[in-house]
């Protein structure tokens, strides 16, 4: 009776990893090797011969390491005010700062337009003339977008730094300064250059803010969807697609190397937290300035859309009116963002729940590789994924295009490693012993997982759901390749707008966008009561 | 208070809160001394600590080393160096450059450098470790790397929070007794935490004991042992045998004591004021205590009946917990014991073994 039982869980556990695997190869593998195989060597050759593509090529090696430089040099100032001074609006200071995850990252640019384009409101102000679209606009733009991102993965390891070390430089002589770079620095450099090659993924791969901003001025990203849009030229995009692959996955595994290699986690134990050194005087109120300069700024870039969602013509007659607002009616965009996001977000989480007990914990044959490819999509660039699963789905022996669910698909693979490496930091700090003393105590596999396990990755589930969820709902660059007549979502649709010059249906819908994805978190941090914590990232 | 003295700490106080962690403390310590801060956890020694060291400021109160002031110099000029109870070893450097840290700061050239963190390492016996990671050293490897990083600039005086807290019994021990020659024979003033009254009564000169933020006691570790002021500092040093007694006589030499063991005679302490009738708390070493079968010919000045409810055999001695009478059980250690009791027995012990105890504080 008792042997059966474990036989037949046994029997079950398997059939879950097989389930997943599946899952795996046809969803993350299967898009990727259509993609690399798609073009035949000569099409590459033609593709890397093209002076467009070269271009292009040049400039996101350009601007990828210039906007990372950038958002660190920012994330850095922002965790470090943070965590080293009291100063006062701390809270403030972190509400702004993590705002910008919230909006799809090319809102951004479609703010910077309504405030420094040629009809933007401090062009007109100041009666200046300036050229926003290129780089320099795509260089400011983009350290905004991504600045959230910098600052939380760094103001993680600032926060995990144990005080009494910086305590023990003073003590042994070193004054502020010599402490900050004899001490804090080098130790929070894990996380910075974490922070680096994090970024520098999303930006090299970024498509809303150049499609939008950079006009002539083409990146890789714009010049795949040139290549597929303007000219069907599928084979082209897909081998620039490979290029654009090639380089964030060698910066995927040199991240994943160097944090596999992080050796200045606390090293004893029972260290009794204190109070980190505060950094006083000129230093403090240089960094108050600072803060309240950026959120300021943020606050701008939000408050823009707001007005412009009520202004008749932006730049041209600033009276208000509501009747952009129509168009949220009859229109599907919203809707079906929601819903797609909601999918995708509950699918990613299930599926990490799931593939952390089963690939993650398990020990079988393959195992480190499918583990491998459970974190691939962290590299996958958006773009990448939207044509990957526009040309593995559209012809036999997958048929999925032209609904709504090969855009939940391809999105909740996109979602899949946030989930998954959220349960992994949880399963790590909790150890495998609670787990065995189920096991011990006469619990089956499946009964551990459901009785143990879960109930332990809560927290993780919900956060990375909500990351999943805003995720979704605020990505272009995927679903642009995937909409098909009547089935667009509001990213597509405010693009469109902003291309069509209609900046007003534009800012309403990003205002619209905006609003329900605040309203998400709210409800969902209230569920947590974690506040805005969950969007810490697991390591 | 003592103008002279090296350490001087003048009414020191720092409220956290609603909570008074340090409350009102004034201590001295000579050069070259090793004064330990004994307490419970909470009881505000680390803060004393942390303030000497300038981490934390204090609410009130002014410290003085050598006859300067500390209250307003900056952490990095203070000349305390400390070991942390977590060592707080800097994880990105090797044992060479945790060691070299201060010395690089104040400017010594490179050879001397070497020469200086050779010298300390040998100290606490790493030599031909300096290339180690920090990672790569057990426990007590740290332990002395933290101690060496902290004698090798030349501290004015040595801060030591629970610095053997991390270290496994029997390491400790001999970390403990390595820590006391090498303050010795460097002739360093040392203020060391701990909670561990062995630790504090093995390595000090002079202990001060804490409690919920204030001092309880300050002496040589005889004096706490022998004249506890209060209830709480005797538990603390482990007395655990508490008898309420009432005077019954008092003349020229002893006390004789009413109990409900019995009657018991005291030593009369000439400073302190004893009237007939009084109730007063005593306590009873339970080292000096003899356990017998039979009445012993050389009995002592007590001898009570009574009865073994429990012991415990712990190799080198026996502990008894003996009931002799209502509600009275005394606890007793019986070093190199020839067989273990049981049953009733005959107890008897020494007059000086017994002294009273008032709940005072200062």
């Amino acid at each position: 009776m008792r042997i059966n039982c474990v036989v037949r869980s046994f029997n079950l556990q398997r059939l879950v990893t097989v389930l997943l695997i599946f899952f795996l190869a046809i969803f993350v593998l299967f898009p990727v090797f259509r993609i690399l195989l798609y073009p035949k060597l000569k099409d590459y050759m033609i593709m890397l011969s093209r002076p467009g593509s070269i271009r292009a090529i040049k400039h996101s090696f350009f601007i990828t390491p210039l906007s990372t430089l950038t958002v660190l040099c920012l994330g850095y100032i922002f965790a470090y005010a943070q965590h080293y001074t009291n100063m006062p609006g701390k809270r403030v200071f972190k509400f702004f700062a993590l705002l910008p995850i919230l909006s799809p990252p090319f809102i951004i640019a479609l703010s910077w337009i309504l405030l420094f384009g040629p009809h933007g409101f401090i062009t007109n102000f100041l009666g200046i003339r300036w050229n926003i679209f290129g780089w320099r606009g795509l260089w400011m733009v983009q350290s905004i977008a991504f600045f959230p991102y910098a600052y939380l993965l760094i103001a993680g390891v600032l926060e995990g730094i144990d005080s009494n070390l910086e305590f023990a430089a003073g003590n042994l002589g070193a004054n502020g300064l010599r402490t900050f770079w004899s001490i804090t620095l080098p130790l929070s450099s894990p996380g910075l250059v974490n922070a680096a090659l994090m970024v520098a993924i999303g930006v090299f791969s970024d498509f809303g803010n150049p499609i939008l901003i950079a006009g002539g001025w083409p990146v890789l990203p714009t010049e795949i969807y040139r290549r597929v849009i303007g000219y069907n030229d599928l084979e082209g995009a897909a081998a620039l697609c490979a290029v654009l692959l090639v380089s964030t996955l060698i910066l995927f595994l040199v991240a994943r190397k160097g944090l596999s290699s992080r050796s200045y986690v606390t090293i004893t134990g029972s260290a009794i937290q204190t109070e980190k050194p505060l950094v006083g005087g000129i230093t403090k109120w240089l960094m108050f300035g600072f803060c309240s300069f950026f959120s300021l700024l943020i606050l701008l870039v939000y408050g823009t859309l707001a007005v412009g969602a009520f202004t008749e013509t932006w730049g041209v007659n600033w009276s208000l009116t509501l009747k952009y607002w129509r168009v949220l009616r009859g229109s599907s965009g919203l809707p079906n963002s929601l819903l797609l996001a909601l999918l995708a977000g509950l699918g990613a989480s299930f599926f990490s729940l799931f593939a952390s007990c089963f690939i993650y914990k398990r020990r079988f044959v393959g195992k480190q590789f499918w583990d491998f490819v459970t974190l691939l999509p962290t590299a996958i660039p958006g773009i990448f994924l939207g044509i990957g699963f526009l040309l593995a789905f559209n012809t036999p022996p997958f048929v999925l295009t032209g609904g709504l669910v090969i855009m939940v698909l391809s999105l909740l693979v996109w979602n899949i490693p946030l989930a998954y490496q959220a349960n992994i930091a949880i399963l790590e700090q909790i150890g495998p012993e609670i787990e065995e003393a189920a096991l011990n105590l006469g619990a089956s596999l499946m009964r551990a997982f459901g009785n143990v396990t879960v109930p332990l990755l809560r927290t993780s589930f919900l956060s990375s759901f909500t990351m999943g969820f805003l995720r979704a709902v605020t990505n272009l660059s995927i679903v642009i390749f995937l909409i098909s007549p009547g089935q667009t979502t509001a990213t597509v649709q405010i693009l469109g707008s902003v291309r069509y010059g209609e900046l007003g249906i534009a800012a309403v819908l990003a205002t619209a966008l905006f609003a329900t994805a605040l309203l998400i978190v709210g409800m969902m941090s209230f569920l947590t009561k974690k506040s805005m914590d969950i969007f810490v990232r697991g390591r | 208070m003592n103008e002279q003295a090296f350490i001087r700490i003048e009414h020191l106080t720092k409220v956290f809160g609603k909570t008074v962690a340090v409350n009102d403390i004034s201590l001295t310590g000579e050069k070259g001394g090793f004064i330990t801060l004994l307490g419970p956890s909470g009881s505000g020694k680390t803060t004393i600590l942390r303030m000497i060291a300038g981490f934390v400021q204090p609410d009130e109160g002014r410290m003085y080393i050598g006859g300067n002031l500390l209250n307003d110099l900056p952490v990095h000029r203070r000349g305390t160096a400390m070991v942390f109870q977590s060592y707080a070893l800097f994880p990105h450097l090797d044992v060479f450059n945790n060691v070299a840290y201060g010395l690089k700061l104040r400017k010594v050239s490179r050879s001397k450098r070497k020469e200086q963190v050779e010298e300390v390492l040998k100290l606490v016996e790493l030599e031909g470790m300096e290339n180690r990671q920090i990672s790569q050293l057990s426990g007590g490897q740290q332990q002395r790397v933290a101690l060496s990083r902290a004698l090798a600039i030349s501290p004015k005086v040595l801060l030591m929070d629970e610095p053997l807290s991390n270290l496994d019994a029997k390491l400790r021990i001999n970390v403990r007794n390595e820590i006391k020659a090498l303050q010795q024979h460097l002739g360093i003033t040392t203020i060391y935490v701990t909670h561990d009254q062995e630790e504090a009564f093995s390595l000090s000169d002079k202990i001060a004991i804490m409690k919920e933020g204030r001092l309880q006691q300050i002496g040589t570790p005889w004096e706490i042992y022998h004249n506890p002021r209060n209830k709480f500092i005797a538990d603390f040093i482990d007395m655990t045998n508490f008898v309420e007694a009432k005077i019954e006589t008092v003349d020229k030499e002893s006390i004789i004591l009413n109990t409900p063991g019995g009657r018991l005679a005291m030593f009369r302490e000439r400073s302190l004021e004893f009237l007939p009738g009084q109730n007063i708390l005593v306590t009873i070493r339970s080292e000096g205590i003899r356990v017998k079968k039979y009445i012993p010919v050389s009995s002592g000045d007590n001898v009570l009946k009574g009865e073994i409810k429990q012991y415990s055999y712990m190799g080198k001695m026996v502990k008894y917990w003996v009931n002799v009478g209502e509600g009275m059980t005394l606890s007793v250690e019986s070093l190199n014991p020839e067989k273990i009791l049981t049953g009733k027995v005959y107890i008897a012990f020494d007059k000086s073994c017994i002294y009273p105890i008032f709940d005072k504080i200062g």
